[in-house]
């Protein structure tokens, strides 16, 4: 049986990879696990691996071209197996069918249907699984999953003994729900007074909401190691802050509070399934989320701040000023390196996308703007250890340690909360996200699952 | 480090400890009834001395004498007794109770004096001593010689109980429990003496409290304790045929019970089944059940179900006796339905 190697999806965002080296070639025998292709996405670049082990049969995209996402760029045969051009064809058209298929299943049908049809075509018996007197007939393991991963019992069909939902049909129906919505997501763009806010949305529709705003000179990427996990449970909205990423890039309005008022009308915008909504912001994001909470607290749930601003004085002026300057590449891998503990996390691939936008038009002009409302001088205008103090949300406080653009003493400011919680990752710089990203990403889960 | 290994059947094996415990440690004595044998006979120390009713202990006497392989009248209350106290003064006694059916002659000896010794002596008093006594159907040896019982011991605070599967198990473990401070039964059923296996060479223990995996796998777990660990390796066999992967534990101690590696088991296959010679009610399979239930409640993805024994004596009746033991084929049959 051969198999078909397709473009791999790294992060939500991801739509298209390019082929940046061919590590095996048609004729060459692989061994399952063994580094096949080098492929670059925007925000990295890294090796596939093959699936299985084999022959390299056929190669479908030539170095230095771009695929779209599950798009065939290898076959590994056996050994033993002769295919003929023919038979490569022939398989390569099956694949797409099913492809076609599949995308077409996942626009039509209501997760629980479609979780339902499966597992009963599986086993070929279809039950009933809830009882005359209307309890779900469960076994323990598949209730515990089935609140752990938020799915409704009551839409699977059992294929256990007796009609029973066992484990198994559980996360059938799990992986049927989230995994066009965690794997796709939705980018629409958002007008708040004539301004484009754009937006990644994703995740289970009711999930409870997740509104993640990023910091100074970046965009929703910065969150591309942590949507797909928070995707899994909750339904998710990644923006790019006005005159940052893909959003548009207007004369003013770049002060925390307006800020934070257009992300809270981008909510309203969004529908009344997003308030109260759990907010995840970075630097720059944590103050604008801090100042949404303080000027709207009914509209918050939970906070989570990364390495925030606003909650004392210190900055790195060095790094600001850094920022005012026009663009280069140089520049930019400086500033980086300002980011991270590690050196290892500042790609190129992070370098050049970085670069490409800043030098969108009107995007430096948007930054030096938002520097001098938040950071003028080479300090924090803006302190709101206040809201803090007053929060009425839960919030929690993540910090590297090795923070080289605010100090991870300012952490300190969740001490003030009613329900604060402080988190410091050891060798760790201002980006614990990216970072730390599996360790970030299952503590704030727990935090925001908390009820 | 390479040990050599040569096949023994679990009768040998038994021999073998009992002879290197005694070698090793001038304490240790037996006593039974005919664990020697002959005695009276003009050459009691002959190859030909019984060596205990299925001949487990032939050929002790030879090397150790009658002071240290006692031949004890057909009365358990005062043997088992006599053990106790040479346990609490200093000797290591390994008394066999010949069939466990017998146990309630004794049974003041061993759970009101023996098991409780050390416990209201606030640990001053000890009674390193061991029962080994033998269990199980399949004999035709009728209601009174047939029985397990074991669940009955292990409901006692106080008394260790070995449940040996194998011959190399029978040494480790027989091993262990002649070295234990504490009143230990060995349980060691019939039908597994002629049973060979590998068993390797030289001393060895087998800790009390392992147990052992003997097949892995991925879809349910058979915790499956003396003889029932063949019958259910034999069912894990036919269900690997149906595309079902088995799992099957040995306890190999019933007190101490390793809970951990049944729980962890259980938290990989979901699905638990325990195949019990013995009585089914509270029984050491239904103390399995409620640990599962109690502590793996959430990993569970079928009711735990067991498979035992009727709560029956054991009939005499040979086509009864052969259906009173859980067989492989209710071992698959169970199985098959769980997985629906």
């Amino acid at each position: 049986m051969a198999t078909i190697v397709g473009m791999p999806k790294w992060g939500l965002a991801m739509k298209a990879g390019r082929v940046v080296h061919w590590l095996k070639r048609p004729g060459e025998t692989v061994r399952q696990g063994e580094p096949l292709v080098e492929i670059e996405s925007e925000k990295a670049t890294n090796d596939v691996e093959a699936p299985a082990s084999g022959v390299v049969r056929w190669l479908g995209v030539e170095e230095d071209d771009m695929a779209p996402v599950g798009a065939p760029l290898a076959v590994i045969a056996p050994p033993e197996e002769q295919l003929s051009d023919e038979q490569v064809a022939a398989l390569l058209r099956a694949d797409e069918e099913a492809r076609r298929e599949a995308a077409k299943r996942s626009q039509r049908q209501p997760a629980g249907a479609r979780a339902a049809a499966t597992g009963a075509g599986a086993r070929g018996a279809v039950r009933a699984a809830t009882a005359a007197g209307g309890r779900v007939n469960a076994s323990p393991a598949a209730r515990r999953i089935a609140q752990e991963l938020g799915v409704d019992l009551a839409t699977i069909v059992g294929t256990g003994p007796g009609g029973m939902i066992a484990r198994e049909d559980v996360l059938a129906a799990a992986e049927d729900q989230h995994a066009p919505s965690a794997g796709e997501g939705e980018e629409r763009t958002i007008a708040v007074d004539g301004v484009g806010i754009h937006c990644l949305i994703a995740g289970p529709a009711g999930a409870p909401p997740v509104v993640f705003v990023h910091g100074l000179g970046g965009s929703l990427a910065t969150w591309s190691l942590n949507l797909p996990a928070f995707a899994e449970r909750f339904r998710i909205c990644a923006l790019d802050l006005p005159g940052a990423g893909a959003s548009d890039k207007p004369q003013a309005g770049y002060e925390v509070a307006s800020l934070a008022d257009t992300v809270a009308r981008v909510l309203e915008a969004l529908g009344p399934d997003w308030l109260p909504a759990n907010l995840v912001g970075h630097s720059l994001g944590g103050a604008v989320a801090l100042a949404l909470a303080g000027r709207f607290p009914g509209r918050v749930r939970r906070l989570v701040l990364v390495d925030s601003a606003g909650l004392g004085p210190d900055i790195d002026g060095a790094l600001l000023g850094m920022m005012r300057e026009e663009p280069t590449q140089a520049g930019v891998r400086a500033e980086l390196s300002k980011f991270f503990a590690q050196p290892g996390f500042v790609q190129q691939a992070l370098v050049e996308q970085m670069y490409e936008q800043r030098t969108q038009p009107g995007a430096q002009e948007a930054l030096v703007k938002t520097i001098d409302a938040a950071f003028g001088g080479g300090t924090q205008r803006i302190d709101l250890r206040d809201t803090v103090a007053t929060s009425p949300a839960p919030v929690l406080v993540v910090w590297g340690a090795d923070d080289a653009v605010i100090p991870v003493s300012h952490a300190q400011a969740a001490t003030l909360a009613p329900q604060g919680r402080v988190e410091v990752f050891e060798a760790c710089g201002h980006c614990p996200h990216i970072e730390r990203g599996e360790a970030f990403n299952a503590l704030a889960l727990s935090f925001l699952s908390a009820t | 480090m390479a040990v050599a290994i040569r096949q023994l059947t679990y009768a040998q094996a038994i021999n073998e400890a009992l002879r290197e415990e005694m070698r090793r440690d001038p304490r240790v004595i037996l006593m039974g009834e005919d664990v020697a044998g002959g005695a009276g006979k003009e050459h009691p120390e002959a190859e030909d001395s019984w060596g205990g009713v299925l001949g487990v202990t032939k050929g002790l006497v030879k090397e150790f004498g009658r002071e240290r392989v006692l031949d004890t009248p057909i009365t358990e209350a005062g043997f088992i007794g006599a053990a106790v106290g040479a346990a609490a003064t200093g000797l290591r006694p390994v008394a066999e109770l010949m069939f466990v059916d017998f146990f309630g002659v004794c049974w003041d000896m061993i759970f009101d004096q023996g098991a409780k010794l050390r416990y209201m002596f606030g640990g001053k008093a000890r009674c390193p001593m061991v029962i080994r006594t033998m269990i199980g159907a399949g004999m035709g040896a009728a209601g009174q010689h047939s029985g397990c019982h074991y669940s009955v011991f292990t409901h006692m605070p106080g008394i260790k109980t070995v449940v040996p599967s194998t011959p190399a198990d029978a040494k480790g473990l027989l091993s262990a429990a002649i070295r234990d401070d504490d009143l230990v039964v060995v349980f060691e059923n019939k039908m597994l003496y002629s049973m060979t296996g590998e068993v390797p060479e030289g001393e060895y223990v087998i800790p009390l409290g392992q147990a052992d995996v003997k097949r892995e796998g991925a879809d349910v777990t058979i915790v499956a304790i003396s003889r029932m660990v063949h019958q259910a390796l034999a069912a894990a066999e036919a269900l690997e045929q149906q595309g079902i992967s088995a799992e099957v534990i040995d306890p190999r101690t019933l007190s101490p019970l390793d809970e951990e590696t049944i729980l962890n088991s259980v938290a990989k296959t979901h699905r638990l089944v325990i195949v019990d010679e013995d009585n089914p009610r509270c029984s050491v399979a239904t103390d399995i059940a409620a640990l599962a239930a109690d502590r793996a409640f959430t990993e569970l993805d079928a009711p735990i179900k067991l498979v035992t024994a009727p709560h029956t004596p054991v009939p005499f009746s040979p086509p009864l006796e052969q259906f009173y033991i859980p067989s492989p084929e209710r071992i698959v049959e169970t199985i098959t339905a769980l997985m629906g």
